[in-house]
């Protein structure tokens, strides 16, 4: 989503993308905010500057022509700012997956239709949303856990599954509020109660509430699981951040 | 706007839940109507307006059988709505190939209302010279990659996304704080 509303802003989407994009702002109305923030920062940018229509790489230095002189005001300006970045900067914290696995989604044991039982019709959901998920059909996924939500049963894996879902997809603040909502502690199998606390952790992180962070990291060491030793790493740097 | 809520506000007629949900989808449908097709605003309110009133009924009389295409409904009758309102306005200059979208590459600008701008400028001021930086390198080049910002900040792609998602938040929450105040 962050991505489609970046490319729709720099006006690189068709129309139909378009459409598209629109028809998710309505389904999740704070990336409507988002998109305008972005509308608006492009606006006070042109206002200020020329923007170069160039990307960068090969590009921007096979264009550069600027005689040794300035080649080497340029590398006393990047030793300049480089000793001055060494001086003030303080290492930012962030997240420790880039993505979580898809296989971590919970889905019903579909090994069970083989002995001629047949899946309920709450496990065919849950079957078809992992399908689509795999098949990177996200937002058809989540409408699909959404509707399980109220099934008491259910309401623990489809949370912890569109958790993972919207992490995957940078939308941070849903997969804490997945996340969050999840009874960690209520899954029978001790896996999915320390990759909840896991995932939660490095939710909090994406959106920056280390204090929060900080607390389900310390639950995630508590469940002493595979886990454990990145949640102590995790801690350490959380304890030296301000 | 989650159409569970949204169902739910409707048929136990819970008149708060609904106007809230009412508001959000109306900002969200004058919003496209106004930057993919540059409708004036009394005509985008009348459209959108005109587009949740017709999936209210739908939802009465039962008859959206997906709930997830309530969204695609309503971009579509607003649409449909607002061709209708610009074809009955220009009826002796309309032509059948006229096209009904302005180019992509405008649409954002006619998004954000000058109370709005001027908020996001005030909150500019407040960012930290880091963040400043890294917004100002992402504009200044807009056809770069994620890969590029990657490498002229020394950090991984993901976390380009995530830097820039966390200082576009804060400056979201900023201007709305500004507006609210």
């Amino acid at each position: 989503m962050i991505r489609s509303i970046d490319d729709y802003v720099n006006g690189k989407l068709g129309m139909q993308e378009v459409d598209a994009l629109w028809i998710q702002l309505l389904r999740y109305p704070e990336y409507y905010r988002y998109l305008k923030t972005q509308a608006a920062l492009k606006k006070q940018y042109r206002k200020n500057h020329t923007p170069h229509n160039i990307g960068l790489g090969r590009k921007l230095i096979s264009a550069s022509t600027a005689p040794w002189i300035a080649t080497a005001a340029a590398l006393l300006l990047v030793f300049l700012l480089y000793s001055i970045f060494r001086i003030t900067y303080t290492p930012q914290i962030n997240p420790v997956m880039n993505e979580i696995n898809l296989l971590h989604l919970i889905s019903p044991d579909v090994t069970r239709s083989s002995t001629q039982e047949s899946l309920s019709e709450e496990e065919q959901l849950l079957q078809n949303a992992f399908s689509l998920s795999i098949a990177g059909d996200i937002n058809r996924a989540i409408g699909i856990y959404k509707s399980l939500e109220e099934d008491e049963h259910y309401r623990n894996t489809v949370l912890f599954n569109q958790g993972i879902l919207y992490y995957n997809v940078g939308n941070y603040s849903d997969a804490v509020s997945a996340f969050n909502q999840t009874a960690c502690r209520d899954f029978s199998d001790n896996l999915y109660t320390e990759q909840c606390f896991w995932f939660l952790t490095n939710s909090y992180i994406a959106i920056e509430e280390f204090e929060r962070a900080r607390e389900t990291a310390q639950q995630t060491r508590a469940s002493n699981g595979i886990y454990r030793n990145d949640a102590d790493v995790l801690l350490k740097r959380l304890e030296k951040h301000p | 706007m989650d159409y569970l809520k949204l169902i739910t506000a409707i048929k136990n007629g819970k008149q708060k839940e609904l106007d809230t949900l009412y508001t959000e989808a109306f900002d969200i449908l004058c919003g496209y109507l106004r930057s993919t097709m540059r409708a004036n605003l009394p005509d985008a309110e009348d459209c959108a307006q005109h587009a949740i009133m017709m999936t209210i009924k739908r939802i009465q009389n039962n008859a959206i059988k997906e709930p997830e295409s309530i969204y695609s409904y309503l971009i579509q009758s607003a649409k449909n709505r607002y061709l209708r309102v610009r074809f009955e306005n220009n009826r002796s200059n309309y032509q059948d190939n006229m096209e009904p979208y302005i180019p992509v590459e405008e649409q954002t600008d006619y998004l954000v209302t000058e109370e709005e701008q001027l908020a996001l400028e005030n909150c500019l001021e407040k960012l930290p010279s880091d963040s400043k930086s890294f917004i100002d390198f992402w504009l200044t080049y807009p056809n770069s990659q994620a890969r590029d910002v990657a490498e002229k900040f020394g950090i991984s792609v993901n976390n380009v996304w995530i830097k820039k998602h966390r200082i576009i938040k804060k400056l979201t929450d900023c201007i709305e704080k500004k507006i609210g105040e």
